[in-house]
């Protein structure tokens, strides 16, 4: 059983549990749903996401800063003698239902996209199998035979474009979305998998 | 300043750090420690492999299929009981969940990728898949024109 775990392919429900726990763990560690996708777009749009995230922390600092300052006035009022305002309710908001995380800073999400790389790298080489290939795929190959390099980028540009535009991918949608029955995802879903589906079912036909 | 002033206002600021970002170290250590477990586990069930994919696009093997499946339903059980502290982002049907659904299955059919198995592909040391990326990160930015200029795309986006 270890070997299998380091060496080869996995059974149908040990790679289930792993992505179930990844997804699941994720959004319990950092209250953020798991989303590929949204992580290439946030990378794509870096110079508007950092400035959105310098703005946030200037905000951030003054609240602080303003939280302070009405702490420090009411410790004046009180040597003074003066009556002193209620407090806000501050575990009211807390108290009404879960809450809002803040959103993963963009540097996170190189972190998680670079050690997913990593982590494919790390099972090629414990399985004794590291090494770069320059060839193309042998099945997809066979499949395409030349046009093969042309049909990675064009499939590649459908993905990209295809995922914004549903507003999530395999991990969003997928995974994050449909486990929590979100129906938006549950179509998403079904819409991707069944493209794929029908245009590989009429590829093998025409081509194999 | 007395000692208990200078103690008090560090902490307060800590504690406000700590509830609006959750903390740097915890961010570093669920994306660095989900990240290579999901590239890891990707690559052990197959997904980085055109071969497999598209066995599992043409019913030919059903491994993928079930690996998927039981991930969504085990996915129900953990959302249903683990994650009810926090409040996450509502996916209502629209028009462009169908049309973007069925244009990502026909590029996912066409390269043998998904935006996270490219990187799998890349680690393992697939060189071919560096186009594939370039297309995916070509055509997210063309999303990006296209949606500033005619407002496409589902409204909540993750």
């Amino acid at each position: 059983m270890s070997m299998e775990i380091l060496n080869g392919r996995w059974p149908f429900w040990l790679g289930a549990l792993a992505l179930a726990a990844i997804a699941v763990g994720y959004a319990a560690a950092l209250g953020r749903l798991l989303g590929v996708s949204g992580m290439y777009e946030r990378l794509i749009n870096a110079k508007a996401e950092l400035a959105t995230e310098r703005e946030e922390r200037a905000f951030r600092d003054r609240t602080v800063l303003e939280e302070a300052l009405r702490r420090e006035t009411i410790l004046e009022m009180q040597r003074a003698g003066a009556p002193v305002p209620p407090e806000p309710a501050a575990g009211a908001a807390a108290a009404a239902g879960p809450e809002l995380a803040p959103r993963v800073p963009l540097w996170g999400q190189l972190v998680f996209l670079l050690m997913m790389l990593a982590g494919g790298a790390l099972a090629k080489a414990l399985s004794g199998g590291l090494g770069l290939q320059a060839h193309p795929d042998p099945a997809h190959a066979r499949l395409f035979g030349g046009v093969s390099p042309l049909v990675l980028v064009v499939g590649g540009v459908l993905v990209g474009f295809g995922t914004r535009l549903c507003g999530g991918c395999t991990s969003g949608h997928g995974l994050s979305g449909c486990g929590r029955l979100q129906p938006g995802s549950l179509v998403a879903t079904a819409c991707f998998f069944g493209g794929g589906v029908a245009l590989s079912l009429v590829l093998a036909q025409v081509l194999a | 300043m007395s000692a208990g002033a200078m103690a008090a206002v560090p902490a307060a600021d800590s504690g406000a750090n700590r509830r609006s970002i959750s903390g740097w170290g915890r961010i570093l250590a669920a994306n660095a420690g989900f990240g290579l477990l999901l590239g890891f586990s990707l690559s052990h069930i197959g997904f980085g492999d055109f071969g497999e994919v598209h066995r599992m696009f043409t019913f030919a093997d059903l491994r993928l299929v079930l690996t998927f499946g039981g991930a969504v339903a085990l996915c129900a059980a953990g959302f249903a009981t683990l994650t009810r502290r926090w409040q996450f982002v509502r996916r209502r049907i629209q028009p462009a969940s169908i049309a973007g659904g069925v244009v990502f299955g026909l590029g996912w059919a066409l390269a043998g990728a998904c935006p996270g198995i490219v990187l799998v592909q890349l680690g393992e040391g697939q060189l071919q898949a560096l186009l594939t990326l370039g297309g995916i990160l070509g055509g997210t930015w063309l999303f990006g024109v296209v949606q500033r200029r005619w407002g496409v795309g589902v409204t909540e986006r993750c």
